[in-house]
């Protein structure tokens, strides 16, 4: 562990620390604020001062009429994005897993070629192709899904090379020794590969979290109504037709962001060790 | 059948979802993207047929003056948004890196924009800006008088700006982490040395600080750079490419003319040029970087 | 793994079992704070009269998109509300079905002629979309602060403010004290429809229009001398600081009153009655030249997708809906005008001596309908996005209006004149 300077932190360094936090904290201490007031003529006045920051009355009337409004089905919308997230992590996991286990220490021809073209699927931005997909999605008859949400965020070119890296690094004594003990390609894989991988499954777990909890483009083009639409869509169509309600919108955006952050307190460690190493193997 | 059919087989089948599925979700549709380029393919069939049409679509995008004003407000943003996220992810990650008490605790607080979905920093953001009182008028007002404030983003002079702080601010937490790391990585004895040589804290950082950072720097460079070539959510909902055209960028662009004007050939030929500029530009970045280091 | 798999098809399953009963119809409709009180009731008085038929109302947030998502899907509902100008193109395109032969000839007959011209697809004659209400727009007024500036406000259509009367008015408010920005044309509804209904009536009052409607060509019309000038006037408002902001919210006419006009629909009764009560005053659309006062019209209403099936049950809704009592309902309670000529004289409110006999007596005279071509998608947005770039004050009209009549020209012409538009 390195540190820039001697013992003690500098004025400098205190003075920044201080202007980072206020930078991240006052946006969302603002948020709160207008959740938490049920007079929509207070917020706009207050939005000048410093009441806008610090609540000065606290209600849960904005948050009873987010969960309760019958056209915007709050709960469903979380079910939804909670579903197609964890749908699309446990499916993305097992099959470019399995997947890079096959390239990294498989016998089958064709190999080297296979990674090639799979590394160079790598470069092509996903929102270069969404027309087709989306064109190929209305011919399937899979639009206003869930299906529709889950299946492109599946075979993951990144997270096919994150488990390559690291399935070639096993040792090969210790897949030889495993053949010699009768295991099958597969139950070397089940039994030894995948136990041993638990920090690249984190940190793609992370990485593809935080990627389809936070997309926008796809979903907003294949969701009809609020049945299989995920918050982020029904978050900004809320804030397209509320647009006077700032106490209701705050109220969904704050009801909105709690689950990640809890979710993030819970597994921190893993959570900062995983953008770390996406950051430095990607 | 042998033993090592069986396995030959397995591993197929163990292989076949994952190459299945990037076939159908990216080579297949980048190849329908190409193809749709020179066609008038509509999203929605009408009742005549799609025919071929040759260069069209590319001849009317490049003598189109809003694509290359989204060209140009893509390529200003990239220019902004890049230098300011990373200085402010680097300072954030010095100050996590220092001795200070708390520190642990700052770090979570500081990582939290990065778990906001963009469309609820949106709504926060929006309110920040609002004319005639938000809070980012109340302060403009406690320099300029009351009376007076900026339409941070109904004014083309602005609008941009305003979505480069939003952005930078909303994703720093990535790239001040990964420098954080970067900086545990630098060895304290360097730091040291510099020291008994006399080095002033300013000292330290250029002569060791940001050289022990170049990797990082350049894996950050490339990756924010692109992300911020498909800028587009934060456009979407608050801007949708206005005042005037003022934050139009491709990826809008293409939204606007691919999905709800529906000319799905046009907007495929608009992603095939994005594509190619997208690849050079991080083969560019590449190869300044390696010559650099072989010089 | 499989138990999440098995979880994933109940929930799905669940999903899908909702419309099968084929007495069972669902109609999407807008989500909007007028109208969500109304379809409320409708939905109840419809399912408690003894038609045999239940039908379910729903409210879609994001209309726009879940249209164009549903469209692709192939899976819409059996009966939608459209924006009724979008009605040519989706007839075109071959989305929706004709409904003429679903009506009763009763409720057709009573049709006010702008709402029957605007369910009329012209190259089958056929009706296509029917609407319960017209819409209008006209200048509201704040009567303290106009008469506190000492301005006299016309009563009738025929002392209707000139465009120079206007800018008058205008630079005389600006100097009143609390007046922010003295006119509100709502650009903060964006760049949708909006400035391309609220637009285009300026420029129809000088004799403009947005297309030429016996040739179905743009250019030499939507950037005619007439246009610019029109919208020249309008951009130097602009810039003397006359008109709200786009991102100024909604609310400084009948909120803040902060601004003493609003140029905006009946849809805003409502709010601008709570906020104003008795100070509210209604002023005829201003004439821009020789056509005099010019308003739009129209509005969303009813179409069937081509692919409903149970058209029974459907024409039973609709003649439900469109029956004198709802549609009276309906202006009542979203402060449209109704559609049916019979129901005028039930509204309290705009038949003879009623508050709102203005917007019935320019809605009558004065309206204009939106272009019924195919292109009306294209159309809209080429105008809509010139206006919003004009009223940002900086961009060059011409040069605008130039680009709106090369886009919807390339887009007719790429669609061979939408046959048979093209004879």
């Amino acid at each position: 562990m390195a540190t820039l300077s001697s013992t003690r932190p500098s004025r400098f360094t205190m003075l920044s620390a201080g202007i980072l936090f206020v930078g991240v904290v006052a946006p969302l201490m603002m948020a709160i604020t207008i959740s938490l007031n049920p007079d929509e003529q207070r917020i706009l006045v207050d939005m000048g001062t410093w009441r806008a920051f610090i609540p000065t009355v606290i209600s849960g009337q904005n948050y009873v009429e987010v969960w309760t409004d019958p056209v915007h089905p709050f709960l469903r919308y979380l079910f939804n994005t909670t579903f197609i997230t964890l749908t699309t992590l446990i499916l993305s996991i097992l099959i470019n897993s399995m997947a890079a286990f096959v390239l990294a220490q498989g016998t089958v021809g064709g190999r080297k070629l296979l990674i090639a073209i799979i590394l160079a699927t790598l470069v092509v931005p996903a929102e270069s192709l969404v027309l087709p997909q989306l064109i190929m999605a209305s011919r399937a008859g899979i639009i206003d899904s869930y299906e529709v949400q889950i299946l492109p965020g599946v075979a993951n070119a990144m997270a096919i090379f994150l488990f390559y890296q690291f399935f070639s690094r096993l040792p090969r004594d210790l897949i030889e020794a495993a053949r010699v003990d009768g295991f099958s390609f597969f139950q070397i894989y089940r039994h030894i590969a995948m136990p041993l991988s638990k920090p690249v499954v984190s940190a793609i777990a992370v990485l593809q979290f935080l990627e389809i909890w936070n997309s926008y483009l796809w979903p907003v083009m294949v969701t009809r109504g609020p049945e299989v639409r995920p918050l982020s869509v029904a978050m900004s169509a809320y804030f397209g037709t509320n647009q006077a309600a700032w106490g209701n919108i705050m109220a969904f955006a704050v009801s909105m962001a709690i689950p990640v952050i809890l979710f993030f307190l819970l597994l921190q460690k893993q959570f900062i060790a995983s953008v770390v190493s996406s950051g430095v193997k990607g | 059948m042998s033993l090592k059919s069986k396995s030959r087989r397995q591993q197929w089948l163990m292989l076949s979802p994952a190459i299945l599925g990037l076939s159908l979700i990216v080579i297949l549709p980048f190849f329908l993207s190409i193809w749709f380029s020179f066609t008038d393919q509509r999203l929605v069939p009408r009742p005549i047929p799609t025919q071929v049409v040759g260069f069209r679509n590319y001849e009317r995008i490049l003598t189109d003056d809003e694509f290359w004003q989204a060209v140009g407000n893509t390529v200003l943003f990239a220019v902004l948004v890049v230098p300011f996220q990373l200085a402010i992810s680097l300072g954030a990650a010095m100050i996590l890196n220092s001795k200070l008490r708390l520190r642990a605790a700052l770090r979570t607080v500081a990582i939290l924009p990065l778990l906001l979905p963009m469309t609820v920093i949106v709504a926060i953001w929006a309110v920040l800006y609002r004319i005639p009182n938000g809070p980012f008028n109340a302060v403009f007002q406690l320099f300029a008088g009351s009376g007076n404030y900026v339409d941070w983003l109904g004014s083309s002079s602005t609008a941009m700006v305003a979505i480069v702080v939003l952005s930078a601010w909303a994703t720093f937490p990535y790239q001040m982490l990964i420098y954080l790391a970067g900086l545990q990585d630098i060895a304290e004895e360097l730091y040291e040395a510099a020291r008994i040589d006399g080095a002033t804290r300013w000292q330290q950082f250029w002569n060791v600080t940001w050289p022990g950072l170049r990797n990082v720097n350049i894996f950050l460079l490339i990756i924010t750079t692109i992300g911020a070539l498909k800028l587009f959510t934060q456009i979407a909902i608050l801007t949708r490419g206005g005042p005037n055209g003022s934050t139009t960028t491709i990826i809008y662009y293409l939204f606007k003319e691919g999905y709800q004007t529906q000319k799905v050939g046009f907007a495929s030929a608009v992603a095939v040029m994005f594509f190619l500029a997208v690849t050079a530009i991080a083969l560019l970045q590449r190869k300044i970087f390696k010559n650099e280091e072989e010089t | 793994m499989k138990a999440l798999f098995t979880a994933a098809a109940a929930v799905y399953g669940l999903m899908s079992a909702s419309a099968v009963c084929a007495q069972d119809i669902t109609a999407w409709v807008i989500d909007g704070d007028a109208e969500k009180a109304y379809f409320v009731q409708l939905e109840e008085a419809f399912n408690a009269s003894d038609a045999g038929v239940t039908v379910k109302l729903v409210p879609i947030p994001g209309y726009n998109d879940a249209i164009n998502a549903a469209t692709l899907a192939g899976d819409l509902p059996d009966v939608i509300m459209i924006d009724g100008p979008n009605m040519a193109a989706m007839a075109w395109a071959g989305t929706i079905q004709p409904i003429g032969d679903l009506l009763d000839g009763a409720v057709l007959d009573d049709l006010l002629p702008a709402v029957r011209a605007q369910g009329t697809y012209g190259p089958d004659e056929d009706f296509y979309f029917v609407s319960p209400y017209d819409s209008s727009v006209l200048l509201w007024g704040n009567r303290a602060i106009l008469e506190s500036a000492g301005i006299e406000i016309p009563t009738s259509i025929e002392d209707a403010w000139t465009a120079e009367e206007l800018g008058d008015v205008l630079a005389k408010l600006k100097e009143q004290d609390g007046i922010e920005w003295p006119l509100d044309v709502k650009l903060n509804y964006g760049a949708g429809e909006w400035l391309t209904y609220g637009f285009s009536p300026f420029i129809q009052s000088a004799g403009g229009d947005i297309i030429d409607r016996k040739t179905w060509h743009a250019d030499g019309t939507i950037n005619s001398e007439s246009n610019v000038a029109v919208l020249q006037t309008l951009q130097d408002w602009v810039n003397a600081g006359y008109v709200v902001p786009a991102s100024a919210g909604d609310n400084k006419f009948y909120g803040e009153k902060t601004a003493a006009l609003s140029w905006v629909g009946n849809w805003m009764w409502g709010a601008h009655k709570e906020g104003l009560g008795d100070d509210l005053v209604l002023i005829p659309a201003p004439s821009f030249g020789e056509a005099g006062p010019v308003s739009p019209n129209g509005g969303w209403g009813w179409a069937v997708p081509a692919s409903t099936e149970n058209l029974d049950a459907v024409g039973k809704f609709l003649n439900f809906a469109m029956s004198t009592d709802q549609v009276a309902k309906y202006a009542d309670m979203t402060g449209y005008i109704p559609a049916r000529a019979s129901a005028v004289p039930l509204s309290a409110r705009y038949g003879e001596g009623g508050e709102g006999e203005l917007f019935a007596k320019q809605a009558a005279c004065c309206a204009i309908v939106r272009p019924v071509h195919p292109a009306y998608p294209v159309i809209t947005a080429a105008f809509a996005g010139a206006i919003d770039n004009i009223m940002t004050g900086t961009a060059d009209v011409k040069a605008e209006l130039d680009k709106a009549a090369e886009t919807i020209d390339e887009d007719i012409e790429d669609n061979a004149g939408y046959p048979p538009f093209d004879q």
